[in-house]
């Protein structure tokens, strides 16, 4: 019997070049094949020697790649001022980010820890071991009027942006009205809404001049409150309080913020290169007006996802800070004691929640329900998964971090742990818990046995530790209600938005990162209208008691209004489930110098850091 | 010098049967690759090792009693031990039940994917070469369209559309396979037909049916347990390769592309956790692949020696 | 001859029409669409705008039609996501890294794997056969997500010798910046060598078989002008006919390693556009990728009649 290999067509057998193919010519032994082949084999044997000749190099080289630091990212720099290749440069850093944002639009505020450090605003929040503390930064000096309602803010006559135009007062005036305008739908436009004639501007019953935000002349800029604020001040920090150039921004058009090549910086560095989800370049920004002081000539940010994988960078002196977690953050401690690195360990004002949706009562519509959305929410052991699925973080049992003060003092250090008390009553015990969520089914009046119930958990991100969060909670509460967990995971925050708008959750995880060094930026947030993206409380007692907030300038007497909003939100509602809040556990080479953090601004805060090697 | 005559013969007894009798048994073509298959000892380990781990991915997750799922945050991160054979993940989660639930998923995905690609390839090019003419170009040029965009391309584009679940793994990994099982049959049947025996059978009035089954499928089966035996192994790599690039299966269920994503993050402190699920991993298709190796040989009369 | 290139390059057009085609429908099948998050808070004037400007406020048919216009004009439009980036300027950016990690993975496999092969089939039966035919099955059943991982884990990791991820770029793009690429390509090119041992070790034996070298033994030619001139020459068919597969294959990207070693070529951008629901690259990278894939696959077809006379263009026998 025949069988012969059909082979007569290999296109589309890509992958299975193993079969053989019949047969070969008897006679015309063509020249072209020698040819070719010869041509192939001389170019393989070069490269084969070229590659392992250059792994001696790559050896030897090692030692002081570090310094010279041919990155990736550095040599990335083309089509810009940057300069050209890597090695050439003195005073680089290497970062590692695990994603980049694509915002550049400072009233936006999507990207923080780059606008921290690309654009500046009237003041710097700059943050050691010792906490946080304000700089002037755009502003020299700022005088309040006795009633607290007129703010005067003196800019400095010597900064610039990168194209070498001064940064004047109205570029001030027209960032902090664009933020206002309605057509732009800035998130964050309720920042200024205490001022003068904003909120009817935004809501389209007042012209934008009638708004209490002037420039006075070129370097001086004043805004006029409706009533007193104490929390106006430490907003200033924020980027949505930013400045931004009104030519360039309508020259940009519908592209502004989101092409960074059309973006203009006055900050300590500006953006050069950006390759997509990949790497990132900042160099000093020559225009700046503390240049003197920017010690480092370029930032190179490295998109990697794992930690195991940034950790091995760290190990070999490719990264030169690290935001450990889990087992690394003992085994970099070591090294720290050894002297071999150093080390920063600072609260992060972020609050992870699960959140749940509560307009609709969610997919499986159970999720308006407060006994439902409270045994969901204690049926997650905080400290067992903060332990097991980050390694680090604390376990959160209240709505505001503990990188919040007031009066100088941690907040959560003058509240209770406000859900900790009912949470130890049901904790760990299945029965009580189920029968938590038997009691929200009975109120709605659901027959459906737990286990056909099916509660769909919302998540983004491939990183392994998204991977384990998810996989934990999903494990968490179907071990304990007996209730079906359905992930619907999908890979970006875009799809994510798109999800969760759409309604296709009953529970996603959040997190609320604050602004402002207040309470209040936290619990603001849960008020109604003010963001649809954490799962819709709303709650008419909580919204009166927010708006009873305005004026009051007493902290004994707010902080008080704080603690029974908080109560509300986190015990009696269960309108969001704390879960754990942030922190920052960075380890950076020993040549690194100067090296600090922020909590409302660029957490890798580089303007004074340095490297000597 | 007694010459030898004639009449010094007798016939002790003849009939037509003994002369045609076959003294030695015949063997068919399926008896003699078996025999031959036998006598490669590689190939027939690895059957023992597939065999081995066939039984495993079955009986496996159920050894030690563990649920692959459920946590235990309290033993967490064990390396091997009496208790734990492959230790515990970082949720404390037995990882020997998770391996072969893993690979009992990445084996699923594997082989229902390598007969969809069967099924559909050789239904396709039987209707290609079936009809020929106008019929066989504009499928011709179907499979050309599907194969001029990279397959993973298009696999990636398809989990996209569908989602992160099973039946788009499926669909999306068989999109493209099937194409070339498809242009295999077509050629082989086209073949077939033009061949001697097969006219030979035609003329003697074999019945269709009979011509199906004693010639085309013997040939065609040839081809279709090498086409498996290569399939699945690639199959298996892709599938690990998407649940590493987070574009895979969905938690709670696992394979063992998402072990290796997750181990590779503990790679550092708890190298158990990585190495099983790759371990496993490469058995499985080396196995795959000495055994396709062997059949290939077993199967091709022409390396008989 | 040119009637056939002419008929062959018109039907590569209609594949490449059919294909875009599929492409835009599919995607069509996604639901949502990108720009959802961006316009969710924008007055409605403003979002009109947004959609009008990524014409996406068109009837689908429509469209369809614009983007066939643009596919023919060149033109793939502007990223969704990405503002400024486009299917051009990404080609431009990243095509250059995908292709060079794929030359340098096919060029250090296929010679290894040559040479592999050569030793392989020589020294037939013997200990290094053995040790080839060991190596070859090693090296495909192991996928080259764990090589990535075990080679990073192990150089730059432990040994500290070599980056652990990243890829040259400016003006080291082509020629420099070796250190990072050493890893990258080993991991790409275990298949290639596994792939091409057999490959050439199977050929070889096979031709070794053929009367024609038995003429030659009989004419008493050297062992060393047998192998040279008869084997050598005709084994060489099968890989030079595979080899406009592996090129087209490698310069598609490779997925995974570019994954793991952070490299910015097609196939990761390709991953990060499906992700973030980037219609127009994902569409322009589709046909540009399959326009390359194509194009290479003329080639072989072209090269087969090159080497091997008995099959002729036109001739309808397959």
């Amino acid at each position: 019997m025949k069988y012969n290999s059909p082979c007569a067509d290999t296109a589309g057998s890509a992958g299975e070049g193993l079969r053989k193919k019949g047969g070969t010519s008897m006679r015309k032994r063509n020249k072209v094949v020698s040819l070719l082949l010869a041509g192939c084999m001389a170019a393989g044997l070069l490269a084969g020697c070229g590659s392992s000749g250059e792994t001696q190099v790559a050896t030897a080289d090692n030692a002081t790649a570090a310094s010279t630091s041919t990155g990736a990212a550095d040599s990335a720099a083309t089509d810009s001022a940057a300069p050209e290749t890597a090695g050439e440069v003195d005073g680089q850093i290497n970062l590692r980010a695990v994603a980049f944002g694509n915002n550049f639009d400072v009233q936006d505020m999507g990207w923080r820890w780059m606008m921290g450090e690309c654009y500046e605003g009237l003041m710097r929040d700059v943050a050691d071991e010792n906490g946080d503390r304000f700089e002037y930064a755009g502003a020299e000096s700022m005088d309040v009027s006795d009633d607290g309602l007129v703010y005067t803010f003196h800019l400095r006559k010597d900064a610039k942006w990168s194209d070498g135009q001064p940064v004047t007062a109205a570029d001030y005036e027209y960032g902090w009205k664009r933020l206002l305008n309605p057509e732009y739908g800035y998130s964050y436009s309720f920042f200024l809404f205490n001022v003068v004639g904003a909120e009817e501007y935004y809501n389209g019953q007042g012209s934008a001049d009638e708004i209490g935000i002037k420039a006075v002349d070129d370097y001086t800029f004043e805004v006029t409150l409706k009533v007193a604020d104490p929390t106006f001040q430490s907003k200033l920090v924020a980027t949505p309080l930013y400045p931004t150039r009104q030519d360039v921004a309508e020259a940009a058009g519908d592209q502004w913020g989101k092409d960074w090549t059309k973006c203009v910086y006055n900050g300590p560095f500006a953006m050069t290169n950006l390759v997509e989800d990949n790497s990132m370049t900042w160099v000093k920004n020559d225009q700046y007006w503390d240049k003197d002081n920017v010690k480092l000539n370029q930032v190179n940010w490295y998109c990697v996802a794992e930690n195991a994988t940034a950790a091995t960078m760290f190990d070999n002196g490719q990264l030169d800070v690290f935001d450990a977690a889990g087992d690394y953050i003992a085994k970099y401690d070591k090294e720290v004691e050894a002297g071999n690195m150093q080390t920063m360990t600072t609260e992060y004002p972020g609050t992870m929640v699960l959140c749940y949706e509560q307009s609709g009562g969610g997919k499986s519509g159970l999720m308006k329900n407060v006994n439902i959305r409270k045994a969901i929410s204690y049926s997650i052991n905080r400290e067992e998964m903060v332990s097991a699925v980050y390694g680090r973080y604390t376990a959160a049992y209240g709505f505001v971090s503990p990188a919040i003060t007031l009066d100088g003092t941690s907040y959560r250090k003058q509240a209770s742990e406000t859900m900790k008390k009912e949470y130890e009553q049901y904790a760990g015990d299945a029965d009580k818990l189920k029968a938590l969520f038997q009691k929200g089914l009975d109120e709605l009046g659901i027959t459906d046995k737990p286990e056909d119930i099916t509660i769909t958990l919302l998540s983004q991100g491939s990183a392994t530790e998204n991977q384990l969060e998810r996989e934990y909670l999903q494990q968490s509460i179907s071990q304990n209600l007996g209730v079906k967990v359905e992930l619907n995971t999908v890979g970006d925050y875009q799809m994510f938005a798109n999800e969760r708008d759409n309604k296709n959750y009953d529970i996603f995880v959040g997190g609320w990162f604050s602004d402002y060094n207040d309470p209040l930026d936290f619990l603001n947030v849960m008020k109604t209208g003010v963001y649809d993206s954490y799962g819709l409380y709303s709650n008419s007692e909580y919204d009166s008691l927010i708006d009873s907030l305005t004026g009051e300038n007493d902290n004994a007497k707010r902080l008080e209004i704080y603690q029974k909003l908080e109560d509300l939100l986190v015990a009696q509602d269960c309108g969001v489930a704390p879960l754990y809040y942030s922190d920052k556990h960075y380890y950076y080479q020993n040549w690194v110098k100067d090296f600090y953090t922020s909590s409302f601004g660029a957490s890798q805060e580089l303007y004074r850091a340095s490297v000597q090697k | 010098m007694a010459a030898l005559t004639p009449e010094k013969f007798k016939v002790i007894g003849y009939t037509e049967e003994d002369a045609n009798r076959i003294d030695r048994p015949t063997i068919s073509y399926w008896q003699d690759a078996w025999r031959r298959l036998r006598k490669n000892p590689i190939a027939m380990g690895s059957l023992v090792v597939l065999g081995i781990l066939l039984v495993m991915v079955i009986i496996g997750p159920h050894i030690k009693g563990y649920d692959y799922v459920s946590m235990n945050i309290a033993e967490k991160n064990q390396g091997v031990s009496s208790k734990y054979w492959f230790g515990t993940d970082n949720l404390g989660r037995d990882l020997f039940s998770r391996v072969w639930v893993g690979a009992r998923a990445s084996l699923i995905i594997a082989i229902v994917a390598t007969a969809i690609k069967l099924i559909i390839g050789t239904v396709y090019g039987a209707l290609m070469a079936h009809f020929g003419g106008w019929v066989d170009e504009v499928l011709m040029r179907i499979i050309e369209v599907i194969n001029s965009i990279p397959s993973l391309l298009l696999t990636i584009l398809i989990m996209m559309i569908l989602g992160n679940n099973l039946f788009a793994l499926l669909v999306a990994l068989s999109v493209t396979a099937w194409c070339n099982t498809a242009r295999q049959v077509r050629g082989m049947i086209k073949q077939l037909r033009e061949t001697e025996y097969v006219y030979a059978a035609e003329v003697l009035g074999a019945k269709p049916l009979r011509i199906i089954l004693k010639h085309y499928v013997p040939n065609m089966l040839g081809i279709l347990i090498l086409d498996t035996a290569t399939a699945i192994p690639m199959f298996i790599f892709t599938e690990a390769g998407l649940s590493f690039l987070g574009i895979g299966l969905k938690a709670p269920s696992i394979s063992l592309g998402v072990l290796i994503s997750m181990g590779q993050q503990n790679m550092d402190f708890y190298p158990s956790q990585l190495l099983f699920p790759c371990l496993v991993l490469c058995i499985i298709v080396m196995a795959f692949n000495l055994l396709g190796d062997g059949l290939r040989d077993a199967l091709d009369p022409r390396l008989r020696q | 001859m040119p009637k056939y290139l002419l008929r062959r390059f018109a039907e590569m057009l209609i594949t490449l029409f059919l294909i875009a085609t599929a492409t835009f429908f599919l995607l069509e099948a996604v639901p949502g669409d990108p720009l959802t998050e961006r316009a969710s808070k924008l007055s409605p004037t403003v979002k009109e705008n947004l959609y009008k400007r990524y014409g996406l406020d068109k009837p689908m048919m429509e469209r369809y039609v614009i983007t066939m216009k643009g596919i023919c004009k060149g033109e793939f439009g502007e990223s969704v996501v990405y503002a400024g980036q486009t299917v051009q300027k990404l080609i431009h950016d990243r095509l250059p890294v995908s292709a060079r990690l794929g030359i340098q993975q096919v060029l250090v496999g296929i010679t290894i794997g040559l040479l592999l092969g050569i030793l392989a089939a020589m020294r037939r039966g013997s200990f290094w056969d053995y040790m080839v035919i060991a190596l070859s099955v090693l090296l495909i059943s192991i996928p080259n997500l764990i090589f990535g991982l075990m080679l990073q884990k192990i150089f730059a990791g432990n040994l500290k010798v070599l980056p652990t991820i990243g890829w040259p770029a400016g003006k080291d793009l082509w020629f420099g910046g070796w250190e990072y690429t050493i890893l990258p390509t080993l991991t790409g090119c275990f298949s290639y060598i596994a792939t091409y041992a057999r490959l050439l070790k199977t050929s070889m034996l096979d031709v070794i078989n053929q009367d024609y070298v038995l003429t030659a033994e009989s004419k008493g030619l050297s062992r060393g002008q047998i192998i040279r001139r008869h084997i050598l020459r005709n084994s060489f068919i099968p890989v030079i006919t595979q080899l406009p597969m592996s090129v087209a294959m490698c310069i598609t990207g490779s997925f995974f390693i570019e994954s793991i070693f952070s490299i910015p070529g097609i196939g990761q951008y390709y991953v990060t556009a499906v992700n973030n629901q980037d219609l127009s690259i994902i569409m322009g990278e589709t046909v540009i990728i399959a326009a390359l894939y194509i194009g290479v696959l003329f080639i072989t077809d072209l090269l087969y009649v090159v080497v091997d006379p008995r099959i002729s263009l036109t001739g309808k026998s397959r």
